[in-house]
């Protein structure tokens, strides 16, 4: 439905779609940047470069998995600019550019940086699933999984995140 | 039910709506600049209307006059929302989406001849692989490949029979064929074919030339995932052309999709033997033996898991009774193999002789075969008829060849 009024002309339903997925397509961006402002420059690319090949996209049920695979050939051509212009700049301290964003609360800190470690499936499994209010619904279309075939992969990130937690504290003592 | 890993992820996913309400009304602004390239675009198409017109009679001028508004048109344009939308999408892009899947499923086309097959294909990566068959001239319906363990494994749903047999690497193995197209993908003769549409679908596409082979690749212009690849070969006079569409890369590919079922009984070709997700009784052996005489002319075979030694003339019999199995079904084969995997289940002692040749179906009073079941002091005999009977060891009847070799 949203999709056909952004053909018919209602921004404010591109807005709606805006709100569904904007969090969604940050947290793909951040896997590939590791720093939340890029992830924001990223994502407000990735919804322009929607709405202009909106009319590319055949199943408007599939919005969801088209645009995360906008975003992740968006973060690679990120990638490879940034790579050129870190070969360009060689010479220069450009550290401050890559600087993390500072930790506000360390846990989630540490969490939020193992979540980046995790395989690319299992990511995308945790971020549908937390960013479309802790619901399968949408998150297993998105992914293009069966609904248990989503909660599998959902399980499989969660054990290695708790494995990963258990490794650190461990490491702390 | 929420636990604190829970609630701390939730608390992760919060920093990802940050400035989330700026950032909107920030991109709906950008949205409306972009509105305005598409008016700009109706402004081209009426300079266009107007270069077309009477006013300008002299080629020259016209060519000169469209130059210099197209180039400030363009110079406008990007002045006002930036470079105009050019496709970015490249072969390394399209090779780094194929690379990074782990799994990979497509529809996949074979025409070799006058031969055609077409498989929904699932592979695993790095080792197994899935087809499942939706067109063949040949009986099976399902074949897995294991190139870890080296095994390939034929399922016949009709049977619930899987064959389980070595892979030598036949050169339908799908896995080594995907991984030769990734190897050709890597080689860096690839050319840019510019946008085409693919059944009304916009795409980006790619051709490799190989010596004997041409490949092309289908991509989507948005998201660098391959549609389609074709591979054309013409080696040595040995043409054929394979086509794998409706490609998904990275879906959930289960492991027990490369194991046969649970209710399937497993023929290993190599050791011999087959397992069956049920007991094996008196009754497979009869139905085992019960296949035979419809192919020899209503007699049993001269030899089932033993019988008269293998002279050089019983070797020539056996051989031109095989023959005539060739029309036998799957129901058939599998009967035949549940008959011989209960002899060969038998323990050590058992006794087991085959005296069935040439014996006709129907007689009543001329054994078949028989065995001494464990702890028992009688024999179990088959008879022509199918019938089995309980016979004293004294009463077993004479066997020229067995008083013979005894």
């Amino acid at each position: 439905m949203l999709i056909r009024a952004v053909f018919a002309g209602d921004k404010a339903a591109y807005e709606k779609l805006y709100d569904r997925y904007a969090t969604l397509v940050r947290a793909v961006c951040y896997d590939m940047t590791g720093n939340l402002a890029d992830a924001q420059d990223l994502t407000q690319d990735v919804f322009m470069r929607a709405y202009e090949k909106l009319d590319r996209l055949r199943n408007p049920a599939r919005f969801g998995k088209w645009l995360v695979g906008i975003a992740r050939l968006r973060c690679k051509e990120w990638r490879r600019q940034k790579l050129r212009s870190q070969t360009r700049n060689a010479g220069l301290n450009n550290a401050q550019a890559v600087a993390p964003d500072p930790p506000d609360d360390s846990r989630i800190e540490q969490l939020r940086e193992m979540i980046t470690t995790l395989p690319e499936k299992e990511r995308l499994a945790l971020h549908t699933f937390y960013l479309q209010g802790n619901s399968a619904d949408n998150a297993h279309r998105i992914m293009g999984l069966s609904r248990s075939g989503f909660y599998r992969v959902l399980e499989r990130a969660r054990k290695r995140l708790e494995q990963l937690l258990i490794a650190e504290q461990e490491n702390i003592r | 039910m929420k636990t604190p890993l829970d609630n701390d992820l939730n608390k992760v996913y919060e920093s990802f709506n940050q400035n989330h309400d700026h950032l909107r009304e920030t991109l709906m602004a950008s949205l409306s600049a972009h509105s305005g390239k598409r008016k700009c675009n109706r402004l081209i198409n009426l300079l266009q209307l107007f270069i077309r017109g009477d006013t300008m009679k002299v080629r020259i001028t016209k060519l000169a006059a469209a130059a210099v508004i197209i180039i400030g048109v363009f110079v406008g344009l990007y002045l006002l929302v930036g470079p105009v939308g050019v496709t970015t999408v490249g072969w390394a892009d399209v090779l780094e989406n194929i690379e990074a899947a782990r799994t990979v499923m497509y529809i996949f086309e074979i025409e070799k001849g006058d031969v055609k097959e077409v498989f929904k294909t699932r592979i695993k990566e790095p080792y197994l692989c899935r087809k499942d068959v939706i067109e063949s001239p040949y009986k099976y319906k399902v074949a897995i490949r294991n190139a870890k363990s080296n095994k390939r494994m034929i399922l016949f749903p009709n049977t619930k029979m899987a064959v389980i047999n070595d892979d030598e690497g036949s050169p339908g193995d799908e896995i080594r064929a995907y991984e030769r197209l990734k190897k050709d993908f890597r080689d860096g003769t690839e050319k840019n074919l510019g946008r085409v549409k693919l059944n009304g679908r916009e795409t980006i596409c790619f051709e490799i030339s190989k010596e004997n082979r041409k490949i092309t690749v289908w991509a989507d212009p948005d998201t660098a995932l391959p549609i389609q690849i074709e591979e054309i070969s013409d080696e040595n006079g040995n043409k054929w052309r394979a086509l794998r569409s409706d490609i998904k890369f990275d879906i959930e590919l289960d492991d027990q999709l490369f194991e046969p079922p649970a209710d399937y009984s497993l023929l290993d070709l190599k050791a011999g033997r087959t397992q069956t997700p049920f007991e094996l009784t008196e009754k497979h052996l009869i139905e085992g033996l019960a296949v035979y005489p419809k192919y020899l002319d209503g007699k049993f075979c001269t030899r089932y898991m033993g019988g008269r030694p293998l002279t050089e003339e019983v070797r020539k019999k056996c051989k031109a009774e095989v023959e005539k199995f060739e029309g036998w079904s799957d129901e058939e084969g599998n009967k035949s193999n549940f008959g011989c995997e209960f002899i060969k289940r038998l323990p050590e002692g058992s006794d087991y002789q085959y005296v069935g040749e040439d014996v006709e179906l129907g007689d009543a009073n001329t054994p078949v075969c028989w065995w001494k079941p464990p702890r028992s002091k009688t024999y179990r005999v088959v008879y022509g008829d199918l019938s089995i009977r309980d016979v004293e060891p004294g009463d077993l009847p004479e066997i020229t060849w067995l008083t013979e070799q005894k």
